[in-house]
């Protein structure tokens, strides 16, 4: 904490407790008001002297400002505010068990304070990680809702600091308990969604949603490219393949959107038994009257140009005999698929 | 009895005794408080006392600069706190000892405590000598 950040806490600290103070001694004269004032500055001047101190620190140790007010009130002879209470205790004085708390709390606080900023940062981040885990963004969408959030937080944060904090004067443990606990939620909930976010994120991950009753169709999806909602192909020369059929390392069909009965101007390609094909790409569209696809040319990157072997393959050297062929891997076994219409 | 209550009749004599063995301030006189006995009281109690004691005119006050920082206020005892003083420790001597009595519960220490034969014949002398 810096002097001049210390100078003003404590000057914070100091001018709200007299605040307090003072408005529990408004019934006494002025000048007998302003000198019991002027006792509990020296009060407080005692602790600061010794630690740099602020509210929490001066309520843990003084208690609280009413409190105190009324004991001084009491000890030097001025006249109980009305009603007066016959049976108070001579002085609210804390334990060491509160004034242990105090410091805690005070500790707490001062870390709270200081790293505020970075709380600011976790809880716009971790906004930005829950609403990506429910609605399926990019990650292009999710760097912006972080940015967004995480600015929105900040300004936040910069405006509730101006304002006074009410709640930490009230229950100043109470506040700090539950500010490190929003503070470690907040960051629980971060590291999950970077973890999650860093799964999804892997090039490699596809999500596979099965079908269920009211989406028959699979959708596949990945961060990085969002939803996949059509494939299109080339082959080695870079020319464009209509109706290529795609299939998992099992064999089964990579299926995409969702048949022509729920989605009717998708066209519709029936494979050799007269089902429909849903893993036939490029998936195209008809025009509004069914008739025709709606334009051919739809969706289609530009050409790759032809592609380049890695690597030639050696001559063979006629003095080794060849070894024989492994057996062929079980082939997935495609569905024949009726001529496209 | 709570203790509070005990030393809410006697603070006042213990924190003339301070100052009179030295001229204190606040925190300092609550610290020597402690130091010979008394603690647990609060900031506000010792204030408040020396607030009350300097009114009544027991006490001086002065401000004194400190080394560590910001002026600090003292108090000393005037003539009137020294009289107070000495009355207060006579009284709180005949307290103590009364109290010690009722506590111990022996008639047999209130009756030694009354007069002697030498003092009782005067006394007797004295009834004598009363008019007719």
């Amino acid at each position: 904490m810096t002097t001049t950040t210390t100078a003003r806490t404590t000057h914070d600290a100091e001018g709200r407790y007299l605040d307090e103070a003072s408005a529990a001694l408004d019934d006494l004269p002025a000048g007998e008001r302003g000198e019991l004032l002027s006792d509990i500055a020296d009060a407080i001047a005692e602790l600061e002297e010794r630690d740099p101190t602020d509210y929490d620190l001066l309520v843990g140790r003084l208690g609280r400002p009413v409190e105190f007010a009324a004991e001084l009130r009491r000890s030097s002879g001025a006249p109980d505010r009305a009603p007066c209470d016959a049976t108070a205790p001579v002085e609210h004085h804390p334990s060491a068990f509160d004034r242990a708390l105090g410091a805690v709390t005070s500790t707490l606080r001062h870390a709270g304070v200081e790293l505020e900023p970075i709380w600011w940062l976790l809880r716009g981040a971790a906004a930005a990680v829950v609403i990506g885990l429910v609605l399926p963004f990019g990650l292009a969408a999710m760097i912006l809702l972080v940015i967004g959030l995480t600015i929105g937080s900040i300004a936040h944060g910069v405006r509730a600091r101006r304002r006074l904090d009410g709640d930490g004067a009230a229950d100043p443990a109470r506040h700090a308990v539950r500010r490190g606990a929003a503070m470690a939620g907040a960051t629980l909930l971060l590291l999950l969604g970077v973890f999650v976010f860093g799964i999804r994120a892997d090039p490699g991950y596809v999500e596979y949603i099965g079908p269920t009753s009211t989406e028959p169709g699979q959708v596949l999806a990945s961060p990085l490219n969002g939803e996949i909602r059509n494939m299109y192909a080339f082959d080695a020369e870079g020319n464009r393949l209509v109706d290529v059929r795609l299939y998992d390392q099992n064999g089964v069909p990579v299926e995409v959107g969702q048949s022509t009965d729920l989605d009717p101007l998708r066209r519709r390609v029936l494979d050799a038994g007269g089902a429909e094909s849903l893993n036939s790409f490029p998936i195209r569209y008809l025009d509004g009257e069914g008739g025709s696809v709606s334009d051919p040319d739809a969706g289609w990157p530009a050409s790759p140009g032809p592609v380049r072997a890695g690597r030639e393959p050696e001559p063979a050297d006629p003095s080794v005999s060849e070894p024989a062929p492994p057996e062929a891997a079980a082939a997935p076994t495609p569905r024949a698929t009726a001529p496209a219409r | 009895m709570e203790r509070s209550q005990l030393l809410r009749g006697v603070l006042d004599v213990a924190v003339l005794a301070v100052i009179d063995e030295r001229d204190g301030y606040g925190y300092d006189i609550q610290r020597r408080l402690a130091e010979g006995g008394i603690d647990g009281i609060g900031e506000a109690t010792i204030y408040g006392t020396l607030r009350r004691l300097y009114r009544s005119g027991a006490l001086s006050s002065y401000s004194q600069p400190s080394d560590e920082g910001p002026h600090r206020r003292y108090y000393g005892l005037t003539d009137a706190g020294r009289e107070l003083l000495v009355a207060g420790r006579t009284d709180w001597r005949e307290f103590v000892e009364a109290v010690d009595r009722l506590l111990a519960g022996e008639e047999a220490a209130a009756l030694s405590t009354l007069p002697t034969a030498s003092t009782g014949s005067k006394i007797v002398d004295e009834a004598r000598e009363v008019p007719a």
